[in-house]
């Protein structure tokens, strides 16, 4: 019997041995990678579903992916946004994703700096504007994409079509505070007069408009953050007191612009996905240097263009997209 | 002649050469049949190879038209931005997804270093730093001081895995540096090994660089000068061979970089195993090169491809190598035989050779004496036994005529033949006596044959003549027939002989008219002397008798013993009174003798019947009857006398004895007054003859039932044409007696003895084979036994007779051989089976040496015709072994079995038996 038993557990062992070997190698397949998206802003938002937009088509269900909104665009309060901050941070804790993809700058700000820095989960951020020193980065386990605009390449074609004297109109926001900053430097560079007003409202962001007829073309920045943001007066009033060219980076600022190089939120998205999928591969945040965004549109805003009686070069209308 | 062993036709070492030969020739047909296909495939993979070729060099072509274009964009642009680039890159990368990567270097002087580092690092690049072309994959570091750098300030794809090339120094690899330096001074494409650069793990990278100003400057130093940067693209090389494996899935192949310039470790580009099923290790892979030059570098592609089975045509290669092999071996066969005739013809020679000498030594030692002529009968030799017989010596003879070394002539004539060899030649077959008469007059018997010697193709080159010295058996023949024909005692001649001679004299009166006369005489006195004085006085009586009859007649006429006291006078050409007048004078010249023996003294009277022989007389019974009539007659009117008969004389005859024993046999046939014996005959060679005979024998009852002795009722039967009556009534009731005995005995044979009548009669051979079938006996126990006497006087009715039963499987013997004609002659004509040698010379074998060679003489002649030899009359124990010494088959006689009765005989052979 015993002779029998041992000849048993020999015939056993290896098939056991087998199934045990099959069953860890195929273990890490057993949980799909989880993936957490934290965006600083909320649905409904252009840029944040831009980018939302770009990271979901690039991951395709490569992982399991869970959003976390801050909304920190409408709630603008410090103790709002840190505690925004907290409650990403105890889901991150709750649910241990492989991967955080956090957008745009209070994520950064609020989130990864004072949180996550150098910690076992890999960050990739996209949508900060211009610049991480402020947060420190890079850490050891975050990575990203900087949101950049084609500050010079804008403000060369605006001097080619108006003049060397511009006024940067802009919500009185953080980003939109960097925004100025850069445009400044840029504008230093090139050799034009650059002003810039800063606005709460919609009543003051349209005296600042009206201000900047008397300039040879306005930049107008991001709107975000103008509480009582009334598109409907602002186009109406646009197009009757319009007559200086307006330029401007964002895509959503279109409808109140005559001519825009702006940036493609998807690209931020999509970037953000695929490096986060490349850490999942095995990659190392370190390894991934922080880029920029290098993909923005051309577009004119007709209407305005024609309102205000302003001809384009032919070498900008051959390659914008029409905003109607 | 003896075959030459096919076994050992071929020696050890050609046996082995033929292997090797025919092995090599098996092997080397399969071997042409998969080296063309072999061939055939190589071909194919030549072709495959240069399309392969031109897919590669296309591309490399391609990659040529894109940096072109980039460069050329590049150079006519103001300013081409990164999104620009990026715009650009993006639908080039998709048309040529064998371009893994696209990359644009800047060229950035020492003093120019800072500036761009920090623009790039506003540009959103925040850690860009120019670094060293990366040593391993991971670790990225700054470069150090130099005159220049080319950093990669953009690329596309920009994925996260390639991101951190950004800013990575080309200059930094030797290598690259130096393609950068001929693209650069050239202004041309120029390649190099990017390991590092490559999605996999070896690559190639394209270059073509940039130069400050809208047109490329034209001279070298210029283009060093005013150099901007460099478009960089990466190969894709496994792809590149992906899209060739795609199209011929069992291509192999490596790309390599073979010029001096590349690293060893790096000389490798791309490798691309063939997707080949399992199981084909033994099947050679096919290698072809071919040299793709791109300016001063050499890439090396190596096709290589393993052929599939059915490439190689094994089953043609095999069918070839069966082919061949059967050719080989019919090859083979063919000079096997070839061998083998030449050694038949080798040992024919030898045989031919031998039995040359073997016919000359048999030639030389053979009893006959042989000549062998040519065509026109000139004498080419004789051996010694002719030259003894002709007195002609062999050389003497050679080239002489055959007439003048041989002379024949017929014995009883003098003359010789006058053309001995066209006899020879032509009258072999034909039994005849001739005498070779010597040299020296000598004449010898001789036996001939001759035979046209003939060529194979038929045509006759000459003749051999074989001459035998039959000069004993001659004379032993003279000797038998001359016993044959006399009476042994008498020295007259005997029955047959006389009949034959009667017969003669009844011809001659028929066909001449010629008259002649016959007497019968019969001795009164003669059983009184026998029964006084015995039989060896009667003995003597008789040659008395015959002496004083034969001085009383004409050397003419003939005086023969008939039987017993019987004998008869044929008087030829003789009238009746002439015969009256000498049958007269027979019996005064008998009367007047005396015969004395011992001490009595006997007067002799004779009876004597005369009948006349004339064209009208009838048969040879007829005459024979009536001369016995008249005999009869003659003793009738109380002996010692002489009665004529005349026709119509009948009345006379029926008062005399033997007209009585015509009556009595007639009657005792109706009465069915016969009975059955048989005497058994012992084969002397159980072991080769084992078979036993059993003779039947008739004799006659009386009307008291005793038995009458043959001798007493025969001779009447056959003098009165009743023996063949007799015959029906021995075959019917001995076949009945055959058909009783138990029907699993076929061993033992049966005779039945035939008279001479009975050959005669033409409807006997019907009656034997009917009752034949009625006793359901079987023909081969079933065997006849005539008298050559019998046979001979009806010799065409004997052989159809004989014939008939002989077909049916009836056997046949000759009995009382040596007692009648006794011509050997008739032996080669009567098919008989046995020969029954007549008792007179079987009988005082042990004591006269001339019975025992005339009995052997028989024996032997019996022997060379196939004839079993009975020996009759075997009375002693002596003779018996004499007998089974010269090799008698079958021995009959007082001392193996008398006569006995059938029914005693049954119950011998049932006691026997069981």
């Amino acid at each position: 019997m015993k002779l029998h038993a041992l000849r048993l557990i020999r015939g056993l062992f290896p098939k056991v041995a087998i199934l045990g070997i099959c069953l860890c190698a195929s273990w890490p397949n057993a949980e799909a990678a989880k993936c957490l998206f934290v965006s600083s802003y909320h649905q409904g938002y252009a840029w944040s579903d831009g980018v939302e937009r770009g990271l979901r088509s690039a991951l395709n269900g490569q992982c399991e992916l869970r959003q976390f909104d801050m909304d920190t665009k409408r709630h603008k309060n410090e103790a709002f946004k840190k505690k925004a901050a907290l409650e990403a941070k105890a889901l991150i804790d709750s649910w241990q994703p492989d991967v955080v993809i956090a957008a745009d700058d209070n994520a950064a700000k609020y989130l990864i700096a004072p949180y996550f820095r150098d910690s076992d989960i890999p960050f990739v951020f996209c949508g900060v504007n211009w610049t991480v020193e402020e947060y420190g980065f890079p850490y050891r386990n975050v990575t990203g994409m900087l949101e950049v605009a084609p500050i010079h390449l804008m403000l060369k074609k605006a001097v080619a079509v108006s003049g060397k004297r511009a006024l940067y109109i802009g919500a009185n926001t953080l980003t939109e505070q960097k925004n100025l900053r850069h445009f400044r430097d840029a504008a230093q560079e090139l050799g034009i007069e650059l002003d810039g007003e800063l606005t709460a409202t919609t009543d003051a962001w349209l005296t600042a408009y009206r201000r900047g007829q008397g300039y040879d073309f306005v930049v107008l920045g991001s709107n975000s953050g103008i509480d009582d943001w009334d598109a409907n007066r602002v186009r109406r009033e646009l197009m009757t007191v319009s007559r200086r060219l307006s330029v401007t980076n964002h895509g959503w600022m279109m409808s109140y612009a005559m001519f825009g190089l702006t940036k493609i939120p998807e690209e931020h998205g999509e970037w953000g996905a695929k490096t986060a999928l490349a850490i999942l591969r095995g990659l190392r945040p370190a390894d991934i240097p922080i880029i920029a965004n290098r993909k923005w549109d051309v577009r004119t805003n007709e209407p305005l263009l024609g309102t205000a009686g302003i001809d384009l070069p032919r070498s900008i209308k051959a390659k914008v997209k029409r905003v109607e | 002649m003896n075959k030459p062993d096919a076994r050992g036709v071929f020696k050890r070492w050609e046996k082995c050469v033929a292997c090797a030969v025919g092995l090599t020739l098996v092997l080397g047909s399969g071997g042409l049949v998969v080296r063309s296909g072999i061939d055939a495939a190589k071909e194919r993979l030549v072709a495959q190879a240069e399309i392969a070729q031109q897919m590669l060099t296309q591309r490399l072509d391609s990659s040529d038209a894109v940096l072109t274009s980039l460069t050329g964009l590049y150079q006519a642009s103001e300013e081409l931005s990164s999104t620009e680039l990026a715009a650009l890159s993006q639908p080039l990368l998709s048309d040529y997804p064998f371009i893994s990567t696209l990359s644009y270097l800047t060229w950035v002087p020492r003093s120019e270093r800072s500036v761009f580092e920090t623009s790039m690092r506003r540009a959103g690049f925040t850690q860009f730093r120019i670094r060293d072309y990366p040593t391993t994959a991971s670790k990225l570091v700054e470069s150090g001081e130099r005159d220049q750098y080319l950093p990669i300030s953009f690329l596309e794809p920009l994925e996260p895995q390639h991101a951190r090339f950004l800013g990575m120094d080309l200059l930094d690899e030797p290598a690259m540096a130096k393609a950068v330096e001929s693209a650069v001074a050239s202004g041309e494409m120029r390649g190099a090994m990017s390991k590092e650069l490559s999605p996999g793990e070896s690559g190639y990278a394209l270059m073509k660089a940039t130069y400050f100003g809208h047109f490329a400057p034209e001279t070298i130093e210029e283009r060093r000068h005013q150099v901007s940067g460099a478009f960089l693209l990466v190969l894709d090389v496994q792809h590149m061979l992906n899209d060739i494996q795609d199209q011929y899935p069992g291509l192999g192949m490596v790309l390599t970089l073979s010029k001096e310039l590349a690293d060893k470790d790096h000389s490798l580009l791309g490798r691309m195993e063939p997707k080949l099923p399992q199981g084909q290790d033994l099947i050679p892979v096919l290698h072809v090169n071919r040299i793709l030059n791109l300016h001063d570098e050499r890439i090396e592609l190596e096709v290589f491809s393993q052929p599939s089975p059915e490439d190689l045509n094994l089953g043609v290669a095999l069918l070839a190598m069966m082919l061949t092999a059967i050719f080989a071996g019919s090859l083979l066969h063919a000079l096997r035989n070839r061998r083998i005739f030449h050694l038949d013809r080798q040992a024919a020679q030898d045989a031919i050779f031998r039995e040359k000498e073997r016919a000359e030594v048999t030639l030389q030692s053979i009893g006959d004496g042989v000549i062998t002529t040519d065509t026109n009968g000139l004498i080419q030799y004789m051996n010694p036994i002719a030259e003894e017989l002709t007195g002609w010596s062999n050389e003497e003879a050679s080239g002489r005529n055959f007439a003048d070394a041989v002379t024949l002539s017929r014995e009883g004539q003098r003359a010789p033949l006058v053309d001995p060899f066209k006899h020879c030649l032509e009258q072999f077959q034909q039994s005849e006596d001739l005498l070779l008469i010597r040299r020296d007059g000598h004449a010898t018997a001789v036996d001939h044959r001759g035979s046209s010697l003939r060529h194979r193709d038929g045509s006759t080159i000459g003749a051999v003549l074989v001459l035998r010295d039959v000069s004993r058996e001659r004379q032993l023949a003279h000797e038998l027939a001359y016993q044959a024909s006399h009476d042994p005692l008498t020295g007259l001649s005997n029955r047959w002989s006389f009949e034959a001679r009667l017969r003669q004299a009844l011809d001659s009166s028929r066909t001449k008219g010629i008259s002649h006369a016959l007497c019968y005489l019969d001795l009164d006195q003669f059983k009184l002397v026998n029964d006084t004085c015995g039989h060896s006085a009667g003995d003597q009586l008789l040659k008395q008798m015959a002496e004083v009859l034969s001085a009383q007649l004409r050397d003419s006429d003939l005086l023969g013993r008939l039987g017993g006291d019987e004998f008869g006078a044929l008087l030829f050409d003789c009238s009746m009174e002439r015969a009256e007048e000498i049958a007269e004078r027979l019996r005064r010249v008998l009367r007047e003798s005396r015969f004395r023996w011992e001490d009595k003294v006997f007067e002799i009277s004779v009876s004597i019947g005369i009948v006349p022989i004339r064209s009208d007389t009838g048969t040879l019974g007829d005459v024979q009857t009536a001369a016995d009539l008249a005999c009869y007659a003659a003793k009738d009117e109380g002996r010692d006398c002489v009665y004529v008969y005349q026709p119509g004389d009948e009345a006379i005859a029926q008062r005399h004895g033997e007209m009585q024993w015509h009556r009595r046999i007639k009657v005792a046939l109706d009465e069915d007054r016969f009975t059955l014996y048989w005497q058994v005959m012992q084969p002397l060679d159980p072991a080769h003859n084992p078979t036993q005979i059993h003779e039947f024998l008739v004799r006659m009852l009386s009307p008291t039932g005793e038995i009458v002795p043959p001798m007493a009722f025969i001779p009447a039967a056959e003098r009165y044409a009743l023996m063949a009556s007799i015959d029906r009534w021995v075959i019917e009731n001995a076949l009945e007696v055959i058909g009783k005995i138990d029907a699993h005995e076929h061993r033992d044979l049966f005779t039945i003895n035939l008279s001479g009548q009975s050959m005669a009669d033409s409807e006997l051979a019907d009656f034997v084979l009917d009752r034949m079938r009625g006793a359901n006996v079987l023909a081969s126990r079933l065997c006849f036994e005539i008298t050559e006497t019998a046979a001979i006087s009806s010799f065409h009715q004997a052989a159809t007779f004989i014939e008939r039963l002989r077909d049916a499987g009836c056997l046949f013997a000759l009995d009382d051989f040596g007692a009648g004609l006794s011509s050997f002659g008739y032996l080669k004509r009567l098919p008989v089976d046995f020969l029954k040698i007549d008792g007179q010379f079987v009988r005082d074998i042990t004591r006269d040496p001339v019975d025992l060679a005339m009995l052997k003489s028989i024996n032997g002649i019996g022997s060379v015709l196939g004839i079993r030899t009975i020996a009759e009359a075997v009375e002693d124990q002596e003779t018996l072994d004499l007998l089974k010494t010269i090799g008698v088959d079958y021995a009959q006689g007082y001392h193996i079995g008398r006569p006995e009765p059938l029914p005693e005989a049954f119950k011998a052979r049932a006691i026997q038996s069981a």
